[in-house]
């Protein structure tokens, strides 16, 4: 089975955990709780092929980013998460994907473009067109965007999957010819 | 830079004709050397000039001065020629072209003429110790020179040539050049003021932290100024009533990086590194050399490992943690306090009936951004040296999960762990009891407990933390005139606000002592009373003597009076030791009993009140850098302001958001005059300093490449 490593990234509070245990175990965190660094594995189906998902929920208070280059290196698909009803969390995005692209040293990273808590429509202060935008400023073939709602479970599922559908388009090889046990794994 | 004096050097080409036509010769005049290192003792100086040919190492001339004795600064004033056109016996070749020529070198060193020391030098034995030289490509010597030049170590050959890899670096540098204090004043008064600027969105710090690139480097100088002049909790408490009334969702209260949540971080860390390691050094260096393993996550078990031993020695470490964090309460730095103290308030003003924010504030920063990252990555807080193994990292990593988490604990309702990954539902499981919300409850509320140091809502007082109580023994005070001055059991409490003490536990207070009245806690002599375990409380008035139970208690009452005492403004310097009994001191036997007394205080505890050397002008002159640099948003900031003052905002869109144009406007235009002028006398400066230091001179001799000197910056601008 092939393994996948995503890393969800992001500021403080949009949503990061609860987006993650929201597609893992399907319930909602009303409480915050602020990460430190949190893994989860899920076996899931994406058209028609096994995969197993190693997500790393990772923190999105400043002061434990220093890890995020190791996160980095490692992940294979990225999360970029933000919540619409903040604008400061959308625009550490920027950053964030440079970050990410610096240390992958490549133009070539599957990410998506995440606009959480799109529940709270009251309390929009980004707009659905900002962040379409922003998602094509980065890079059309390897940028997803959708606006979600962990509260609702509004695409939750859809943006892990698309982000495996990337990671699959970008780097089509398979394991097939491995036997079971061996991993395969992507840089 | 090692410093081994600097050598006076004059070089030109001079052209002389003979019977071969026209020959070229370098003139080398040593004039003089300046602050050469002393050896043994002694310095007896002399040099030694060699010339090297072309690219080949074999055709050298070796030429000395005299010695001079016993000086540092040598005047030698030799001249030297070298041939350039002259063969020696091995030269087969009867012109160099200049190309050639000028790929020589020329090398002078300069030695301490001592007998009993000698060296080898080019094949050569020189008597001597080797005090420094200086190489200079004859390039450089095309056109005639007439400089100084540092001296340095000689290079040792042994590795120059073998290939030992490459290592890419990036080193800046950067020069300050810090006036003195009134150049700075204007600037300073600006960023001062930051906390009355009405809206606060237009005050300077606020533009400060707009236009820089990263926050920190704003916060890093304005949390510095700020508490030198004591301006740091007038700020803190205008910031967070800001941003406590733009943000919309309390959990999110104080998480998101403004300059305000930057400011308190990097207040914690200039004023809490101490107290950090106080706390967490002893127990981290433990973790890292017994080295058990830790881990409880299954998936990631190695064979041989047993769940539940690891979650054992896991637990150890965290109860570890976790008590001597919980017992600090008292020895946190009175600067944290108060910061937290003003959070505290802050929330409770806003959110009154909301009792889980009151901790979540203080909790956000204490757990969240001081102990949790500490314990993740030890090494940036200075509490470890090398990077802790893959191993060590995890066992970390999980504890850091679990304060985190506790800490956490007593912000929501629930006061419950959010079970989000299934292996830490045990480990959490065995934490969630009323033994640790209430030992984080009571941290929380002693360090968040400063005094009245500041209480601008005395409207919305909470109520008050109890820190302390217990039945202890009494003296009269003589509050009234003709009282016995007896001895009574009395139950003692103390508060964040006021020592108090009534007949029985939740009795009527008989006397309230507002904290804001000790002036001083200590020990009193045994002698005064006859009585073992007595500490003296002083009031303005009077004194109150207290007998503890035992020496243990009299310690922690001790502890707790002074540290709720340690922000009063009006605390003494002085005391007496004794008590004053039969018309006079019985320490000192003065008979006056409003006289000063006559010892000295005992000290705060070192982690309490914690000195920190700051230079307010260099702050400023920081900040003054930063906002230079980005001059250009300044000005479109300002822009902006005219245009939505002139357009009332409707005809244009503007691109920034403004609160209130018209003080934006006019702080913009406060902070852009004193950035000019100051730049102003920074470049008059610099050239000043350029005039007199032309390279080569005595102040700037050649070779001085360790610093980027301020004329060579003069000439960038
Ligand atoms: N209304 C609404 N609230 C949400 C949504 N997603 C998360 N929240 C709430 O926002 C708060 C923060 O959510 P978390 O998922 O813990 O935030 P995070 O991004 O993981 O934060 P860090 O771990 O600190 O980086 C919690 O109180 C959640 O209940 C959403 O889609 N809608
Ligand atoms: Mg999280």
């Amino acid at each position: 089975m092939r393994e996948y490593k995503l890393v969800v990234l992001g500021s403080g509070g949009v949503g990061k955990s609860a987006l993650t245990v929201q597609f893992v175990q399907g319930i909602f965190v009303e409480k915050y709780d602020p990460t430190i660094e949190d893994s989860y594995r899920k076996q899931v189906e994406v058209d028609g092929q096994q995969c197993m998902l190693e997500i790393l929920d990772t923190a999105g208070t400043e002061q434990f980013t220093a890890m995020r280059d190791l996160y980095m290196k490692n992940g294979q698909g990225f999360l970029l998460v933000y919540s619409i009803t903040a604008q400061s969390t959308f625009n550490d995005l920027q950053d964030l994907r440079e970050q990410i692209l610096r240390v992958k040293d490549t133009d070539e990273v599957p990410m998506i473009l995440v606009g959480n808590k799109c529940d709270l429509e009251d309390e929009r202060v980004v707009g659905k067109d900002q962040g379409a935008h922003l998602a094509r400023s980065f890079n059309c073939e390897m940028c997803g965007f959708l606006e979600t709602s962990a509260k609702v479970k509004l695409n939750v599922q859809e943006i892990f999957f698309d982000l495996v559908r990337m990671i699959n388009k970008k780097n089509p090889e398979t394991c097939k010819k491995s036997k079971k046990g061996s991993k395969c794994v992507l840089v | 830079m090692l410093k081994l004096g600097k050598v006076h050097l004059e070089l030109r080409f001079e052209e002389c004709l003979n019977e071969d036509g026209v020959t070229r010769k370098l003139a080398v005049r040593v004039v003089e050397c300046s602050d050469l290192p002393v050896t043994n003792g002694a310095c007896n100086p002399y040099a030694v000039v060699t010339m090297c040919y072309g690219n080949s190492k074999y055709k050298e001339e070796t030429k000395r001065t005299v010695v001079r004795k016993k000086t540092i600064c040598p005047h030698y004033d030799e001249t030297f020629f070298f041939d350039l056109e002259h063969r020696g016996n091995n030269f087969d070749r009867k012109h160099y072209d200049i190309e050639d020529i000028f790929s020589g070198a020329l090398r002078v060193s300069l030695w301490h003429d001592d007998s009993r020391m000698a060296r080898e030098v080019l094949g050569r034995i020189l008597p001597g110790v080797f005090l420094g030289q200086i190489d200079i490509p004859l390039r450089d010597a095309s056109s005639p020179q007439n400089s100084w030049y540092f001296l340095r170590p000689v290079l040792d050959t042994k590795y120059s040539s073998t290939d030992i890899g490459a290592i890419r670096l990036k080193i800046s540098y950067n020069t300050e050049h810090v006036f003195s204090s009134q150049h700075y004043d204007d600037l300073r008064n600006l960023f001062l003021k930051s906390s009355n600027t009405v809206p606060n969105s237009s005050s300077a710090a606020c533009i400060l932290a707009r236009v820089v690139d990263n926050l920190q480097d704003a916060a890093q100088p304005l949390v510095r100024v700020f508490l030198h002049h004591g301006k740091l909790v007038p700020f803190i408490e205008t910031f967070a009533n800001y941003e406590i009334t733009h943000t919309i969702d309390h959990p999110t209260l104080f998480r998101g990086n403004t300059l305000l949540t930057k400011t308190v971080d990097e207040l914690m860390k200039l004023v809490g590194l101490p107290y950090l390691h106080h706390i967490l050094k002893p127990i981290i260096s433990q973790i890292c050399t017994e080295h058990l393993s830790c881990e409880i996550d299954p998936t990631r078990l190695q064979d041989s490992e047993n769940i539940n031993t690891n979650l054992d020695n896991l637990r150890h470490y965290i109860d570890q943690i976790f008590d001597a964090i919980t017992d600090s309460g008292l020895i946190c730095p009175t600067e944290m306090s108060q910061a937290f103290f003003t959070l505290r308030q802050v929330a409770c003003k806003h959110y009154p009936d909301n009792n889980e924010i009151h901790y979540q504030v203080v909790s956000g920063f204490v757990f969240l951004r001081f102990f949790a990252p500490a314990i993740l990555g030890p090494r940036f807080f200075e509490l470890t040296e090398d990077t802790p193994d893959t191993q060590t990292n995890r066992t970390l990593t999980l504890i850091s999960k679990a304060i985190q988490g506790l800490g956490n604990l007593v912000c929501s309702k629930s006061w419950s762990f959010s079970m989000k990954e299934d292996y830490m539902i045990p480990l959490f499981t065995q934490l969630s009891d009323t033994s640790h919300i209430n030992a984080i409850k009571m941290f929380l509320d002693i360090i968040s407990s400063s005094t009245k140091a500041h209480s601008s809502y005395i409207g919305t007082r909470e109520v008050p933390v109890v820190l302390k109580q217990g039945m202890l023994i009494k003296r009269a005070q003589g509050r009234k005139k003709f009282g016995v001055k007896n001895f009574k059991r009395r139950y003692f409490c103390l508060t964040n606000e006021s020592l108090t003490y009534s007949k029985r536990k939740d009795g009527i207070p008989l006397c309230v002592i507002p904290v804001e009245d000790i002036l001083a806690v200590e020990q009193l002599q045994e002698e005064s009373f006859k009585m073992k375990y007595m500490f003296q409380v002083i009031q303005p008035e009077r004194a109150l003597y207290v007998q503890a139970n035992n020496c243990i208690e009299e310690k922690e009452w001790l502890d707790v009076l002074m540290r709720v005492s340690a922000a009063n403004q009006n605390r003494l310097k002085m005391y007496h030791p004794a008590a004053y009994i039969n018309n006079h001191w019985l320490c000192c036997k003065e008979v006056d009993c409003s006289i000063e007394g006559c010892s000295q205080v005992s000290s705060d505890h070192p982690l309490v009140k914690v000195q920190v050397d700051i230079d307010s002008d260099r702050e400023i002159e920081k900040i003054h850098a930063l906002l230079l640099h980005n001059m250009e948003k300044l000005e479109a900031m300002q822009d902006a302001c005219g245009a939505l003052e002139v357009y009332s905002g409707n005809q244009f869109s503007v691109p920034m958001e403004i609160e209130d144009s018209k003080s934006c406007f006019e702080m913009l235009n406060d902070l852009l005059k004193c950035v000019i002028g100051l730049e102003q006398e920074h470049k008059q400066y610099l050239k000043s300093v350029q005039k007199q230091h032309v390279k080569g001179s005595f102040e700037r001799p050649i070779g001085d490449d360790s610093i980027l000197s301020s004329s060579d910056i003069a000439t960038k601008l």
